[in-house]
């Protein structure tokens, strides 16, 4: 039985942590252009009810993947707009994002809420009891595996490419960057895109299967742990992923504890990730001269007459 | 002499028409706030469920919000527009209402205010009411116990609060009458409706061997979780979310609000309303069990009704235990 639940364990930390760190990378994406956007939660969700939706009216898995992570994109190309081009605030515009998405994917998923999805995201092998850790790694569903190599892409992409290396010279001076030619405004506008089709995969995974169903709330605070955890990450796609296990384990703890016959209060198990993401901040802030690892350009709109 | 004749005919005919006419159900209109969407398949349907009943028995306007908080302000907000617009019965269907709807009760004399789970009512125009779930609860547990093979029922609870372990003690009173073997495993969530939280405390459970999942939460998350793992379901508050994990339900303590709202609603038109604590059992029919699914056994099945009938009929309430958990419950009281 200790087997059963340990491997239950195993699975479950996979699983959450599979949420967070899609919407995370994205995020981590968006922030190496300079900008911030705070809409995850908002995307994820409007990403979560778009997938549901077509997997309900047209079962067909393939394209409700595709749907949920275009929808979110469209939905981020706002923040892109209002930020980018109209150059306003970062802070505001995506915590705008976080409620429209919300509101916004109620609105569309009124019908839906409480049907029965015919389809789901099923693991690749079945195995129905696994009973030790590659058997749990093997028994994930697709978006697990595309989730890993997504972050091996961005890791190269971010460090070995020319299109990586502009995206970070954006990020970190925007002046040089601009005098060096690179087209700023082009070049963020596709992060932020990027960001949102993240989030929208992360939504997808939500509803078609770790919680296959559709409510209002479904999110409830994943997107705000995806922002916590980019900080936590230092903005590097392999500490990010461990920083999104070390999450997803404590979201998995908190209901197994008490099955293990301690008592913890569930509110401590929920803050956790936060006060981590705050202990490495001050622990680096120490370390390393206040280093974190942050994009200087962050939140900062660019107006070239400004320089 | 004849001038108090006269003052007691004037007094007379008063008190005629007034008992006589002007008992009008268009005088009142009613107004409900909801926590939740009002088709969350839970809670907040079950009394939208139960306003619409009223409008159809009575034809009284109504009005409704969903989705308001369990916050002052933000039920006052709600409120206050309502009255602005005419209406004077205004209920409030959770628990986190109270303080508002108290203060306003005061400030709103000529409004009705009912508060659904609250303790608190003043002796003109505040009450509250509830149900006794805890008997519904009870009959499940008879269900849940005798369709166990490991001997290991889970529940998926919110919040430790005396109306959720009053509900969890009702429950494992009736396993251990069917099954003495079988334990009730409890994992809080400290949620009311939380799908993902919901969804890690039925796996959870469902981890340790338990082969049925009961319920104290607004959405049918746990239900999808045992119908994934072949387990069994008790769902909770509206029979709704059985189409979410059809293979799994087996049957729901289920609330229907409207004819405790019809009738409440009759007493004010009738000028009859008392400002009360209103606690409805099996017998008023706010609470019930809802049909049992074909595969609980026929002995249960019959056991069952053998103890609805007996509740009703006044000659067995299941124990009520709300500080401390019976002796087949793990879990604490105390998270």
């Amino acid at each position: 039985m200790i087997d059963v639940q340990l491997m239950g364990l195993l699975n479950a930390t996979l699983q959450a942590a599979t949420l967070l760190f899609i919407a995370a990378l994205g995020e981590l994406i968006t922030e190496k252009s300079g900008i911030l956007n705070l809409g995850v939660e908002g995307m994820i969700s409007v990403g979560a009810v778009s997938g549901f939706i077509t997997a309900i009216n047209t079962e067909s898995l393939f394209l409700a993947v595709i749907v949920g992570v275009l929808s979110a994109s469209a939905f981020s190309s706002i923040h892109a707009f209002v930020t980018v081009v109209l150059k306003q605030d970062q802070t505001v515009s995506g915590l705008i994002l976080t409620i429209l998405g919300l509101s916004l994917s109620s609105l569309i998923g009124k019908p839906y809420v409480g049907k029965k999805l015919e389809v789901k995201l099923e693991s690749l092998i079945d195995i129905a009891e696994p009973s030790n850790i590659f058997q749990v790694l093997l028994s994930q569903n697709l978006i697990f595996y595309i989730a890993i190599l997504l972050m091996i892409f961005t890791a190269y992409i971010l460090k070995k490419t020319m299109f990586g290396r502009r995206i970070e010279a954006i990020g970190e001076d925007l002046k040089s960057a601009d005098s060096m030619g690179l087209k700023i405004a082009k070049t963020q506008f596709i992060a932020t895109c990027v960001g949102g089709a993240f989030a929208g995969l992360s939504g997808v995974y939500l509803t078609l299967s770790y919680v296959p169903y559709w409510t209002d709330g479904m999110t409830s605070g994943r997107g705000w742990i995806a922002l916590a955890l980019v900080i936590f990450g230092g903005w590097k796609p392999y500490r990010t992923a461990f920083g999104a296990l070390l999450f997803g384990f404590l979201e998995a703890l908190g209901p197994r504890l008490q099955t293990y016959g301690f008592e913890m209060s569930p509110y401590i198990v929920k803050i956790t990730p936060y006060i981590i993401t705050i202990l490495v901040l001050v622990f680096l802030t120490i370390i390393k001269n206040g280093n974190t690892g942050a994009p200087k350009n962050i939140g900062i709109p660019f107006f070239r007459e400004n320089r | 002499m004849r001038r108090s004749w006269a003052v007691g005919l004037l007094i007379i005919s008063i008190l005629a028409m007034a008992c006589g006419g002007a008992a009008d159900v268009d005088d009142y209109k009613a107004a409900f706030v909801y926590v939740g969407p009002a088709d969350d398949g839970g809670w907040s349907q079950a009394h939208d469920v139960g306003r619409q009943y009223l409008v159809e028995q009575t034809g009284i306007e109504t009005a409704y919000t969903e989705l308001v908080p369990e916050d002052a302000t933000e039920f006052r907000t709600v409120a206050e527009a309502y009255i602005e617009q005419g209406y004077n019965i205004i209920f409030g269907t959770t628990f986190g209402y109270l303080d508002a709807m108290a203060e306003m009760a005061e400030e709103y004399p000529d409004v009705i205010f009912l508060h659904c789970s609250g303790y608190l009512k003043n002796d003109t125009n505040f009450g509250n009411y509830f149900g006794k779930m805890y008997q519904p609860r009870y009959l499940s547990g008879l269900a849940a116990g005798a369709m166990t093979e490991s001997n290991k029922i889970g529940y998926v609870a919110a919040f430790p609060i005396p109306e959720v372990i009053r509900g969890i003690n009702a429950f494992a009173t009736g396993v251990k009458e069917v099954n003495p073997d079988a334990t009730v495993e409890v994992v809080w969530t400290f949620t009311w409706f939380g799908p993902e939280a919901e969804t890690q405390a039925a796996n959870a459970l469902l981890e340790t061997g338990v082969d049925v999942l009961a319920q104290h939460q607004d959405s049918p998350s746990t239900g999808i979780a045992a119908e994934a793992a072949g387990a069994k379901w008790i769902s909770y508050n509206t029979a709704y979310g059985q189409d979410a994990a059809p293979g799994a339900f087996v049957t729901a303590p289920v609330w229907d609000w409207g004819p405790y709202y019809v009738e409440v609603v009759e007493s004010i038109v009738n000028d009859k309303f008392v400002a009360e604590a209103y606690w409805g059992g099996m017998d008023t029919g706010l609470v019930s069990l809802y049909e049992l699914s074909s595969d609980v056994p026929s002995d249960t099945a019959s056991l069952i009704s053998q103890r609805t009938d007996e509740i009703i009929g006044g000659s067995f309430d299941p124990p009520i235990v709300e500080d401390e958990f019976i002796d087949n419950v793990i879990g604490t009281v105390n998270p």
